[in-house]
């Protein structure tokens, strides 16, 4: 479903704010300043809002110009859904009481086929103590210049062009080539791994980590491969399910 | 003592900019000079793969300006020339990420450690070119044969002007001598004719660049490349040598051989 307008719905958790899938980045801006406007009286009552960007692909500072446009009109936004190429938002918008806002999931209307409703960038990504487990599933191949950042583990259905990156808290999983910059356990979760159908990276990091390809090297590994840390290093390995699950077993023992 | 900040500019896109930038600081660093490197195209960096150099890219110019890093962290050295750095542009940002003033200061610091900083303009004429334009204290203007080309290229000769930046020197990209023979390119004296500035360069079609430009590797730092060769007449001419023009002529079999028996030169 994909609206020509701005939406807005009330939801127990506060306003609720729809774009629609707009490109051109002024014209949104000018559809959500009018409809504020001819509003305005009807939300006296609202403080709160959340922000649901849907599938758009806006910059950070396109995303904090929207919020201040709501913003102006005195409602506070809560939390921001939805948005590819998005990063450290949800450190900007914590501010305004997102962790007072409830864990459900806000979205009013869940669609089939797209993405999983996930927050982009909740929770801080410098506090490492408390790792999310949460999961953010892309699903589309993320082209030069995007950008996605989690604090939880990301999966790509897709590829990760050279020029693009993956910030992830926890473990990168891309189910189609890497080729651009995978960055796992950020900021110091060394256990955090990368997985690729294709590891064809132009650069990796883990942690506090850093590899790139020696140079002259084409390689063009045909099965999928892991990358993690072993002995202050960043290795990669074939990756196989059934050693996977072996390790894990022996990091479960350990303990 | 503070070194030569350089923007290359062309107005057009697609004409040889970047390789220009690659190419030129690639020779000022194999004649020892220091060269800093400066991807001015925003969103759209392209330097680094010149040079052969993406993979080392942890921190870019928009880190900087930002504050995120410090701007020697920035900086990639080469990996053939010791003297010659690199810093590379944001890829998921655009070209409002920076401000002229701010890339004026950084210019004015990187001057201040290097003997030559270029700078390597987006195409077009806004923000980006703006940005790129703000620190310079010179101009290298690329352009190629073509009328598009040196239309784009005049209107650039203005605006620069306009900013305080007279005299640039042109450098002629991807000549193709036998084509201006036919009469089917623009020749050097046609260029200069419409352009009416200093000529730094000319630079023979040779597709050698190519695929030096997909391995990263500069055709300067290829011995037997004529546009390698182009290439490093025009460093020592930003040196203030007095070197002859290329001769855009191929050397035929039987001219390289007398050369070869050193019956000819």
């Amino acid at each position: 479903m994909k609206t020509e307008d701005v939406i807005f719905k009330g939801t127990k958790q506060g306003l609720c704010v729809i774009l629609p899938h707009d490109d051109d980045f002024v014209s949104l801006k000018g559809k959500l300043a009018a409809k504020l406007e001819s509003t305005s009286g009807f939300f006296a009552g609202a403080t709160r809002a959340i922000l649901d960007v849907g599938e758009l692909a806006l910059s950070e500072d396109d995303m904090r110009e929207l919020v201040g446009i709501i913003e102006s009109f005195g409602i506070s936004v809560s939390r921001v859904v939805g948005g590819i190429g998005l990063s450290a938002i949800g450190r900007t918008l914590a501010s305004h009481g997102a962790a007072g806002a409830p864990a459900g999931r806000p979205r009013p209307a869940p669609e089939v086929g797209q993405p999983a409703p996930s927050e982009v960038a909740r929770g801080d990504l410098s506090s490492s103590g408390q790792l999310s487990s949460e999961t953010f599933l892309v699903r589309r191949t993320l082209r030069s210049g995007q950008r996605v950042t989690f604090a939880g583990n990301v999966v790509v259905l897709g590829d990760v062009n050279a020029g693009a990156e993956v910030v992830a808290g926890g473990d990168i999983v891309i189910v189609g080539a890497l080729r651009g910059v995978a960055h796992a356990g950020t900021p110091d979760n060394k256990r955090a791994i990368v997985v690729a159908l294709r590891l064809i990276p132009t650069q990796l990091r883990i942690a506090d980590f850093i590899a790139r390809p020696p140079d002259g090297d084409h390689r063009a590994p045909r099965s999928p491969e892991i990358a993690r840390i072993r002995e202050d290093r960043i290795v990669i390995e074939a990756y196989s399910a059934k050693k996977a699950e072996l390790e894990e077993e022996l990091a479960w023992e350990e303990r | 003592m503070g070194g030569k900040v350089i923007v290359v500019t062309s107005g057009k896109g697609g004409v040889g900019k970047t390789t220009a930038v690659a190419n030129i600081g690639c020779g000022l660093a194999a004649r020892g000079k220091k060269v800093a490197l400066v991807d001015a195209d925003i969103g759209l960096r392209n330097l680094d793969i010149v040079l052969g150099l993406e993979n080392r890219i942890v921190y870019d110019i928009v880190h900087v300006i930002e504050g995120k890093c410090r701007l020697r962290q920035a900086l990639i050295r080469d990996k053939r020339l010791q003297t010659l750095f690199l810093l590379p542009a944001a890829q998921s940002k655009d070209k409002e990420a920076v401000r002229p003033d701010q890339m004026k200061e950084l210019t004015t610091s990187l001057a201040g450690e290097f003997d030559y900083v270029m700078i390597d303009c987006p195409a077009g004429i806004e923000h980006g070119f703006k940005n790129a334009i703000a620190g310079a204290e010179a101009a290298i203007i690329v352009t190629t044969p073509e009328v598009s080309a040196v239309r784009d290229a005049d209107r650039i000769v203005g605006l620069l002007e306009a900013e305080g930046l007279g005299e640039p020197r042109l450098v002629v990209n991807r000549v193709r001598p036998e084509m201006v023979r036919r009469g089917d390119m623009l020749g050097i004296d046609d260029v200069i004719d419409i352009l009416a500035i200093d000529l730094l360069g000319v630079v023979p079609d040779d597709e050698s660049v190519i695929t030096s430009t997909n391995k990263g590797e500069p055709a300067v730092l290829d011995g037997v490349s004529r546009a390698g060769e182009a290439f490093r007449r025009i460093a020592a001419r930003i040196e203030g040598e007095e070197v002859p023009f290329m001769s855009m002529e191929v050397p035929s079999l039987w001219l390289r051989f007398k050369r070869f028996i050193g019956v000819a030169r």
